[in-house]
């Protein structure tokens, strides 16, 4: 199948995608690289999944991206996501990201050996994504960041998951999860800007 | 008709309805009230059948609902308990606009119970992770208000409930392969160190409990305690879920074991932090940790035998943690706007002002401490003495008491600042009538299960059954 072939670039392009929403200060550049990450998440769970029941990973994905990106349009400039990282960060979770990448191909190997229903590619890319996720959740407390490692990690998760449960409803859920995390994220940023109402 | 369309729908489409009528506050909670009282009535009283009557026509009744291949079943079996959600959320919601939490609180909270109740009716029971997943969600309005930026403790509760979701579906997942094709030690214990971290993380198990102190000192206290009642009961049932689920787990000695440490780990960690808090809510988070240790160490007692009867003390532990978390968060919303913070120095000489909010809440700190005479005693008396009978160190037991008198010397030091002040500063009752009355209610309800525990254990002792029923 055509979408098979793309699942080692998938795993490349999820370790990119990644580390550039650990180190990007620009939203736009991390809701683009949430959207991309979202399409490699689409072509991963399609090696086992039907592509119409896919799509709904990248449709999820898409729409928490435009969420997000709705909110951080609507919010007063100077907010402290857009402060740029200095070099030295940089540098740092570069070298975090590629040892958290270490460790997800080490242990994504290590998966298949508990869970053989999943496919070398998917345990690649969902170990990827979840220790780059939580790397980046280690690393921050702004909202933004915050979810943007929590939809990281749960698009990892839903990687391997995938491979074990194909349940209509649990994918229904596990979508609802990640647009509710969005609008949460959302919420959580044009908070402070709201009237209050308490 | 069926039973989901009643208390999980129709619950949700309500939720809604108040969500556009949000600035009305009293008037949702007031009918909150009368819709949870309703479906706590009508869980008593419709009666279980097939076929239900509603004057000249036969309505066929069904207590499945079936969505995707997936069912969500409330059975007749499930009534009781349904009788208790409902009739607790009633309670909560009455009491709403005394405590004045954030306007969202009753319709997101209406929202959550339902989610909640579809969470102990999802088969598979698995699921039901992902639905208390969506619950949290919802409740991260009513804890962070609009007109105000997240706070950390927000922030460290999403992301902990939501990073502990993957753990139970995975587990869940490798326990089933498990029992299907019994395999390497190995793979058991990568399955199960899952589930653990998975439910650490849930139920804020030391070193995850950061979040409830940190949430507790943030939001306001009635709406972070409702969270605190209602989350760790659904997850608990979760719990139990996964233990009746797989019974090599359940029969496993170290099961029991692991139970139990950890539940002595949380209490003596939460009693040492306790000891030395200042801030009432962030008291509250450490005694909820607390009394969920106990919990935990019940279900562990009653993974290891004579489970009838610690299943039951787990079931009833949760009527006096309800109304201790009620009166306490009510007494602490009592006190917002009055007084600058809710340090120990900001309440310094406070009883002589409000004696009925001071007595509620010492009363609540000394009840879920475990203090003789009060409602939480009898239930610990039993889990400390199945624990010093259930392992050959009576040390660990000892721990757990060491513990629990950590959150009372917590309740010491709070009495000790509210009463201190000058002998000139008169005695008087400023609380609001309403407010007085509830917390006269509620301290009367915390004496009278401890004072007459006879009266009140065998009923609670029965909510084993019927939550029982709950436990997929």
């Amino acid at each position: 199948m055509f979408l098979d072939s793309l699942a080692f670039p998938a795993v490349i392009l999820v370790f990119l995608t990644g580390s550039i929403l650990l180190i990007s200060w620009d939203w736009r550049i991390s809701i683009f690289s949430l959207s991309l990450q979202y399409i490699c998440v689409f072509v991963l769970v399609s090696l086992k999944w039907p592509m119409e029941l896919a799509s709904v990973k990248v449709i999820a994905g898409w729409m928490a991206g435009a969420v997000l990106g709705l909110a951080l349009i609507n919010i007063p400039r100077g907010d402290s996501y857009q402060t740029p990282l200095r070099i030295t960060d940089i540098g740092f979770r570069i070298l975090s990201a590629i040892l958290a990448g270490m460790f997800a191909f080490t242990a994504g190997a290590k998966f298949i050996n508990w869970l053989p229903e999943i496919e070398i590619q998917q345990a690649y890319g969902g170990m990827i994504l979840i220790a780059l996720g939580l790397l980046h959740l280690g690393l921050t407390s702004h909202p933004f960041r915050v979810i943007l490692g929590l939809l990281t990690v749960l698009s990892g998760f839903e990687i391997l998951y995938a491979a074990v449960e194909s349940s209509i409803l649990i994918t229904g859920l596990l979508a609802t999860v990640t647009l509710g995390l969005a609008v949460v994220g959302a919420y959580m940023l044009t908070s402070p800007t709201l009237e209050e109402t308490s | 008709m069926n039973s989901a369309y009643i208390w999980i729908i129709f619950p949700l489409l309500v939720s809604v309805i108040f969500l556009l009528l949000q600035s009305r506050k009293t008037l949702v909670a007031i009918l909150a009230t009368i819709v949870t009282a309703g479906l706590a009535l009508l869980a008593a009283w419709l009666p279980v059948q097939e076929q239900i009557f509603v004057w000249r026509w036969v309505v066929p009744f069904s207590d499945t609902f079936v969505v995707f291949g997936r069912r969500f079943v409330l059975s007749a079996a499930d009534r009781p308990s349904l009788i208790v959600i409902y009739l607790t959320a009633a309670l909560w919601f009455g009491a709403a606009p005394i405590a004045r939490p954030n306007k969202l609180f009753v319709p997101v909270g209406l929202a959550m119970v339902a989610l909640l109740t579809a969470a102990i009716a999802v088969e598979p029971f698995l699921f039901a992770a992902v639905i208390i997943e969506i619950a949290v969600l919802i409740s991260i309005p009513f804890l962070s208000p609009p007109g105000s930026p997240t706070g950390s403790g927000v922030l460290r509760y999403l992301s902990f409930q939501t990073i502990g979701m993957p753990f139970i579906l995975i587990s869940g997942f490798m326990l089933t392969g498990f029992e299907v094709g019994p395999g390497a030690q190995e793979f058991v214990a990568i399955a199960t160190a899952s589930l653990l971290i998975g439910f650490a993380l849930l139920l804020a198990v030391f070193p995850f409990h950061t979040w409830i102190p940190m949430l507790a000192f943030e939001s306001h206290p009635y709406s972070t305690a409702f969270v605190f009642l209602v989350l760790p009961v659904a997850v608990s049932l979760l719990g139990i879920g996964f233990l009746d689920r797989f019974v090599w787990l359940k029969e496993s000695p170290n099961t029991s074991l692991l139970l139990q440490f950890v539940g002595v780990l949380m209490i003596v960690t939460a009693g040492i932090w306790a000891a030395v808090e200042r801030h009432l809510a962030r008291l509250m988070g450490f005694a909820l940790i607390l009394d969920i240790g106990f919990s935990m160490i019940a279900i562990g007692l009653a993974s290891s035998g004579r489970s009838e009867l610690y299943r039951g003390l787990f079931f009833a532990g949760l009527v006096p943690r309800g109304l201790c978390l009620g009166v306490w968060a009510l007494a602490l919303s009592g006190l917002k706007g009055k007084v600058e913070g809710l340090d120990l120095k900001d309440i310094k000489g406070l009883s002589r002002e409000y004696p009925i909010i001071t007595i509620s809440i010492v009363l609540a700190i000394f009840c879920l401490a475990g203090m003789p005479l009060l409602a939480s005693f009898p239930i610990r008396l039993g889990v400390i003495e199945g624990l010093s009978m259930s392992t050959s160190q009576v040390s660990v037991s000892v721990w757990a008491v060491i513990g629990s008198l950590g959150l009372l010397v917590g309740g010491m030091r709070v009495l000790a600042s509210m009463v201190m002040g000058s002998d000139e500063a008169h005695w008087q009752v400023n609380e609001p009538r309403l407010l007085a009355i509830f917390l006269v209610f509620g301290v009367i309800g915390l004496l009278l299960m401890g004072l007459v525990p006879n009266l009140f254990l065998q009923s609670f002792l029965n909510l084993s059954v019927s939550f029982g029923q709950l436990v997929p």
